[in-house]
């Protein structure tokens, strides 16, 4: 830690083999988009030096940079949001082929993919990230009880397009 | 009766353990009658299980921010400074000012080496299939980090089952940069489920990740083997009742005709189920059941499916639908292992008060095909071990021993206290003693080279304690004496020790018991006034007091070195626990506390750790005594139930939850009985599976042995 504070390369190459695709992959979840998770992707490992003046040394470090990662990825999508960007789902992607998906995990994650961004966000912030409706609604700028509302929503969506019974 | 359904949210709650206790119980009721919630259940598990995997790899290498940062590429800090701690850590932590304080007074309250110490193996394909070769990616622990090679081990199962499963090297790994190791591995082509581990090439240390490294062989239809699954089920259901479970649920979703797949779930629903919730248990299976005796009555099965299909025909309809499927296997392949086997069983309740016809039954079952009638030979020495008939002792304890190989020690040892039988034990105790040293002898997955080794010494020390006493019975002084003699070196087994004392004692070699008494003596588990009968049996031997004393002294140095020897030194995973008391108070604890500590798991629900638990007690009392601190995790969740349990057993040793998981995953522990002893900077030292030896780890690193 010290010694990616002082600029190490080596020390900051270790880092990010240790956590690069967990970052990477907190970024995914929320964008649903590689090209900009890979850009969260950046900015978290190219600014970490400069971030780890911040770090206290409190608490669990992957924590800690997860929710970094999460951030930056939060503030991507109010640029996203503020410049237009189409919603993301290309809805020509392929059907899986029948029975290639036993245990439903590819259609449980294309579920959460496709979820509206709003209800995709909160969604994962709480059932990945483990925040509480309290914390997503001060990033978000929402009352803890639209969070709560918004995972509603959001799970019964879900339901639907996994064939929950 | 209209069920009515439990909301989504309650569900989801449910699932994710959000649920308070009272709605557990109301939606845990329901869930036992309705197959419809018990699937949502199901599949919000699925989903949030789907979305939480850590399949994805980052796309590019460091090299690509390496050079943003070199030509001289700043990122603007994100606004907001990160959280001062996690939403649990605040909700069960220090207040902000209190840990400010903390940290200026040098108290770490995470502690990054201790993360540190976490190591990953990532396996892909994730779903390989039959003979595919596996590439595997290696974040290493500090202990294998500076290693060049390291090695991949597999403890697997074959498809069939019954069989044991079998350990194996399985491929390399070759270091790339900082901790990471890249390699293939590729299973034997037997193999479908199968645990990782990984160690380097001299086998001196072993990372086995609390065995969850785990690979599930898949048909080519996508599903995992149902003998993966049973693998699965079969490793994981003393470690990880979780896991287990999750296995069976799997083999019935996945193998919906399969009768062991449903005979396997309910046998697990119905363990943990209420009593007068089982009928209900049998209502919710109706529809497979009656699927598959359909699909059955239409069809040949074989023996292994003819079995399942009896055994799951009796946990459903009661003995005469068993009987039916039974007879079937015995009509159609009575060679066959499952119908020998099921032979065995139906003697046992046919001829349970008619021993001579019992025993001629499971005679004329061994006749039939010696090599799959392991069951009638079992049924048939315990039969023979209630009636004390020494020649049906030593013919089917012989039998016995030769259909399970591992059976032969405990058959030796039996027989040896006959005098009638006493030479066929001692061959079969010396037959366990030659197996140690044979090169079929695997060694365990998780065990490096020198911890196989101790085990192997204090298997053979256990050995030839009964051989040694055997032959002590049977007059024969000297050899009993040269026989213990080759065991009470790289040990610690107060019982051996006593042994070979008596054999020296008989053969009036009192100064040559002195060492091995004050042994015993000298054992923290001993009482002293035990100690003081021990040195009274020696007479003068043990006289003047200086003797004594120089004997003890030299009977704890050995004790020492013996428990140093094997001694760990480990950073726990965590450095605190969250733990709640039995009044619902949570304890925030921290494991460096400048006094040895003792965590003992432990749990009601397990038969070897219920059995500890009046030990526990005393052990517990004990320790605080002496200034230790002593910590036992139960397993459950529900204080008022544990408060309840130990009001009722009379129990007293402190016991706490652990809701958080925090001292599972501290110590990467899913099973018991289960103790840890640390030292006082919270270092892992021992672990141990009894109170005893937790008394002799405690007394060696307090140096008050």
């Amino acid at each position: 830690m010290r010694r990616a504070r002082a600029g190490s390369m080596v020390a900051l190459g270790e880092l990010y083999a240790r956590h690069a695709d967990a970052v990477y992959g907190a970024a995914l979840r929320l964008l649903a988009a590689p090209a900009d998770a890979e850009d969260v992707l950046h900015d978290v490992f190219v600014g970490l030096r400069d971030a780890l003046r911040a770090y206290e040394e409190r608490g669990s470090f992957p924590a800690w940079l997860r929710r970094l990662a999460v951030r930056r990825a939060l503030m991507q999508l109010r640029r996203e949001r503020r410049r237009g960007a189409p919603d993301i789902l290309d809805p020509t992607l392929d059907p899986t082929p029948p029975g290639a998906d036993p245990t439903g995990r590819i259609a449980a994650r294309r579920a959460v993919e496709s979820l509206p961004e709003p209800l995709r966000v909160v969604f994962v912030l709480k059932e990945v990230e483990g925040w509480s409706h309290a914390e997503i609604g001060a990033q978000l700028g929402i009352t803890a009880r639209a969070s709560a509302l918004r995972l509603h929503r959001a799970w019964k969506q879900i339901r639907q397009r996994v064939g929950m019974p | 009766m209209i069920l009515r359904h439990p909301t989504l949210r309650a569900l989801r709650r449910f699932a994710l353990e959000e649920a308070s206790r009272a709605e557990r119980g109301r939606v845990a009721r329901h869930l036992m009658r309705c197959h419809r919630c018990q699937a949502r259940v199901r599949s919000i598990r699925n989903v949030v299980d789907a979305i939480r995997e850590d399949g994805v790899r980052a796309p590019v290498d460091f090299e690509s921010i390496a050079a943003r940062i070199q030509a001289g590429e700043r990122v603007i800090p994100t606004a907001e400074p990160p959280p001062a701690a996690s939403p649990r850590v605040r909700r069960y932590g220090a207040t902000a000012a209190t840990v400010v304080a903390l940290v200026a007074a040098g108290v770490v309250l995470g502690v990054p080496e201790a993360r540190a110490d976490r190591s990953e193996l990532w396996v892909s394909p994730a779903e390989p299939v039959a003979g595919e070769s596996l590439t595997l990616r290696y974040q290493a622990t500090p202990r294998l980090r500076d290693e060049d090679r390291l090695v991949v081990r597999a403890r697997y199962y074959v498809a069939q089952r019954g069989e044991e499963p079998r350990t194996a090297e399985v491929g390399t790994l070759v270091a790339r940069r900082g901790g990471a190791f890249e390699g293939t591995a590729t299973l034997p082509d037997s193999a479908v489920y199968a645990v990782l581990a990984v160690e380097d090439p001299e086998a001196r240390f072993v990372d086995s990740h609390a065995e969850r490294w785990e690979v599930l062989v898949h048909a080519p239809d996508g599903r995992p083997f149902l003998g993966a699954l049973r693998g699965r089920y079969m490793d994981n259901r003393m470690r990880n009742t979780r896991v287990a479970s999750q296995a069976i649920r799997a083999m019935t979703e996945h193998y919906p005709d399969e009768a062991e797949a449903w005979y396997l779930r309910f046998s697990d629903e119905a363990s943990t189920a209420p009593r007068e919730a089982v009928d209900s248990l049998r209502a919710v299976y109706r529809s497979a059941y009656d699927r598959i005796v359909a699909i059955a009555e239409a069809s040949s099965p074989d023996p292994s499916e003819l079995w399942s299909l009896a055994m799951l025909a009796g946990s459903m309809e009661g003995q005469a639908a068993r009987d039916r499927w039974r007879d079937e296997l015995i009509r159609r392949y009575p060679t066959s292992g499952a119908a020998l086997q099921q032979a065995a069983l139906a003697a046992s309740s046919r001829y349970r008060e008619d021993v001579v016809r019992h025993l001629a039954v499971l005679d004329s079952i061994w006749q039939t095909a010696p090599d799959s009638a392991a069951q009638a030979a079992f049924n048939a020495w315990n039969i023979v071990q209630r009636l004390g008939d020494d020649a049906g002792l030593v013919k089917w304890g012989t039998r016995f021993a030769t259909a399970m190989p591992g059976a032969g020690w405990h058959v030796g040892t039996v027989l040896s206290r006959r005098a009638a039988a006493r030479e066929d034990g001692m061959a079969l105790i010396r037959e366990a003693i030659a197996g140690l040293d044979g090169p079929a002898r695997e060694r365990p997955l998780t065990l490096s080279r020198d911890e196989a080794e101790a085990e192997t010494r204090r298997v053979a020390a256990r050995y030839h304690a009964a051989l040694g006493r055997a032959l002590l019975e049977a007059g024969r002084t000297g050899a009993a004496r040269d026989t213990l003699d080759l065991a009470v070196d790289g040990v610690w087994d107060p019982t051996l020790f006593q042994a070979a004392a008596d054999a020296r004692l008989m053969l009036g070699d009192t100064a040559g018991a002195l060492e091995l008494v004050a042994r015993v003596a000298a054992d923290p588990v001993t009482q002293p006034a035990r100690a003081d009968s021990l040195r009274a049996s020696l007479g003068e031997a043990a006289h003047p007091d200086e003797t004594w004393q120089a004997a003890v002294e030299k009977a704890r140095a050995h004790l020492r070195h013996e428990l140093l020897q094997g001694a760990l030194d480990r950073a726990p995973l965590r450095a605190r626990l969250r733990l709640q008391d039995l009044a619902g108070q949570t304890h925030d604890v921290r494991l460096a506390d400048d006094a040895v500590t003792v965590i003992a798991f432990w749990s009601r629900y397990c038969p070897p750790s219920r059995a500890q638990l009046g030990e526990l007690d005393r052990v517990a009392e004990r320790l605080a005594d002496s200034g230790v601190r002593f910590l036992a995790i139960s397993d459950e969740h529900e204080a008022a139930d544990v408060a309840a349990f130990m009001d009722a057993s009379g129990h007293t040793f402190p016991t706490f939850l652990d809701p958080h998981r925090d001292a599972r995953n501290a110590f990467d522990n899913r099973s018991v009985p289960y103790y840890v002893v640390l030292d006082p900077e919270g270092r892992i030292r021992f672990t141990a599976r009894e109170p005893g030896e937790v008394v002799r780890q405690v007394a060696v690193l307090s140096g008050t042995e």
